[in-house]
């Protein structure tokens, strides 16, 4: 009796301990978000004050030696390389999504999609190099540039890169449109590519949009692959749209010259100052994604 | 039965994990310049065979950041292709004490088709022009109708402010005509040999079949020429230590320095004392 007792409470011992042992991990792993936050700006704030806020924003020139720390070039490096990479992730990745989610028989869809992800297991220093030894030799040739790092070059393969990001998403939310809309806009005698067109895609237009979303946030964080493919020079191109220029982006500013930066000196917070605003940009866009996401899930329930 | 032989398993785990570290083998860590690294990495290996009290790791980075890391107590030894800077003395105190541990040139370095067709002698005044931009065309200097492609190292590393200074007068000079930017030597090495139009700089222990070095003024990088200080871009390479060295540090020191050390040097491909 007195046995079976003991063996109760001892259970209901575990469970509470369990049940708080799993209580501090979460609380454990929520708050790494904001310490990582709070250093961030605590760091990078010095830069804003010492520099100006605008001026640390649209200032055109980046040089260390002279302490001088304008992000304009990087922030249109980052820009130009996401448009890029977002553009060619959507043209292949968009159709992609529709034939394995419409068209492709189930058993056929089952194996190609797990070939697309592979794209997302290759580690990012392995595109680099594949696009240094590859890519770059092309474009130098074919397109007869002086040096093949610009850009052009890190936006296509970032753009591969993103790729399983957006069939994946946009394979499931294409997925998720109930067979009873898409049955009924068939049997009105609408086509099959009617029906995708009219009905599937409108449907699935949050889900799609919230996978384009999520891949710009992927690329504009992607570093060692653009360090091999972009140059990592800090300048606005010449004339400003001309993408088939060597230039940088936000994380490739970051990792090539925080290893020389003194803790503490104007340059250590300007480049945590960068990492601020990039984390700004990628936060914004994930609600945003968000956003889209829990829409598509109201629509469907 | 079953759960005691998990615990021993563990504890085994365990206490195999912890004998290493219990025992007493003292680590002596190594970082800083890349072009330093490969005589320090060999050297290293060399010196870990051969006794079993002293670890010797060796790690790059940059001669900026292995400065800042012996100061700063991260490393034994820092790496340096330089000398030091009076605003390193200022910020982190007047304690640097300078080891040479071998002597070493910048090569200017040109991809193979450049170099095949002729541009194989350039003045320090025609390089200046080319990294700062003025003369954008290999035809301007004997060479074929091609544009030049300009690859430059990194602020921070050694390599660059010794060729800085010899070619633009000043070390924090900015090469206005750069498009590439790499951060390490091989980096370097891998950029002229893959691409038909460059110019770039290199330490001579990287020199191999694939990259020759153009003379300047007329002068090879050669050995003879390092030495008696006609070649314009030659340096020597500094271990520094923060204030006297311990033990441990003065023995691998003395290790890199001695015969057999500076023979490691030699095969490297840089020049011994």
């Amino acid at each position: 009796m007195d046995d079976t007792k003991s063996k109760i409470s001892f259970k209901m011992f575990k469970e509470k301990a369990i049940e708080k042992f799993l209580l501090i991990m979460s609380l454990i792993s929520i708050s790494i978000v904001f310490i990582i936050f709070l250093y961030l700006i605590l760091e990078g704030v010095p830069a804003f004050s010492t520099i100006g806020f605008f001026n640390f924003i649209f200032g055109t020139e980046w040089f260390f030696p002279t302490d001088t720390y304008g992000i304009m070039p990087l922030l249109i490096g980052s820009f130009y390389v996401t448009i890029i990479a977002t553009v060619i992730a959507v043209i292949l990745g968009i159709p992609s999504a529709i034939v394995l989610s419409e068209m492709m028989p189930p058993s056929i869809a089952s194996i190609i999609k797990p070939i697309i992800e592979i794209l997302n297991d290759i580690p990012s220093i392995v595109y680099g190099f594949i696009g240094m030894i590859i890519l770059i030799p092309f474009m130098e040739s074919s397109l007869s540039m002086v040096v093949g790092e610009s850009y052009i070059t890190a936006g296509i393969v970032l753009g591969i890169m993103a790729l399983p990001t957006i069939v994946t998403i946009s394979d499931d939310a294409i997925r998720s449109v109930p067979k009873d809309i898409k049955e009924g806009s068939l049997a009105l005698g609408a086509s099959h590519w009617e029906t995708i067109k009219n009905i599937v895609i409108p449907s699935a237009i949050s889900g799609i949009i919230a996978s384009i979303i999520l891949a710009m946030g992927r690329v504009l964080g992607e570093t060692m692959a653009v360090m091999f493919l972009i140059g990592c020079i800090p300048r606005i191109p010449t004339p400003f749209y001309n993408i088939f220029q060597s230039g940088s982006t936000m994380t490739t500013g970051i990792v090539s010259e925080m290893g020389e930066a003194a803790r503490g000196s104007l340059h250590y917070h300007s480049l945590v100052g960068i990492g601020v605003i990039l984390l700004i940009i990628v936060t914004i866009l994930n609600f945003v994604a968000d956003y889209a996401r829990i829409r598509v899930q109201k629509k469907f329930g | 039965m079953k759960f005691v032989i998990k615990y021993l398993a563990i504890v085994l785990v365990i206490v195999l994990t912890i004998i290493p570290f219990g025992s007493a083998l003292e680590i002596v860590q190594v970082t800083g310049s890349s072009t330093v690294m490969p005589i320090a990495a060999r050297c290293a290996e060399v010196f870990n065979k051969q006794q079993n009290e002293i670890r010797v790791t060796v790690t790059g980075g940059g001669s900026g950041h292995g400065i800042e890391a012996v100061a700063t107590g991260k490393a034994d030894i820092g790496m340096a292709s330089r000398d030091i800077k009076e605003s390193e003395i200022e910020r982190f105190g007047d304690k640097f004490v300078e080891h040479t541990i071998a002597k070493d040139a910048v090569a200017v370095v040109v991809s193979s088709d450049i170099y095949n067709a002729g541009v194989t002698d350039l003045t320090k005044e025609e390089i200046r022009k080319i990294f700062n931009g003025e003369i954008n065309n290999w035809s301007e200097v004997g060479g074929p109708n091609k544009w030049i492609a300009v690859i430059v190292r990194k602020t921070g590393s050694g390599t660059r402010n010794t060729f800085m200074d010899a070619i633009f007068g000043t070390a924090d000079a900015e090469a206005n005509g750069k498009d590439v930017e790499v951060s390490e030597n091989a980096e370097m090495l891998m950029k002229i040999v893959n691409k038909d139009n460059a110019i770039g700089y290199l330490s001579v222990g990287y020199l191999n079949e694939n990259v020759k070095a153009i003379a300047i003024d007329g002068v090879l990088p050669t050995k003879e020429n390092i030495y008696n200080g006609r070649y314009p871009i030659s340096r020597s390479l500094y271990f520094y230590t923060f204030g006297k060295p311990s033990p441990k540090t003065q023995r691998f020191i003395d290790f890199v320095l001695s015969s057999e050390g500076q023979k490691i040097v030699e095969e490297e491909g840089y020049l011994p004392l």
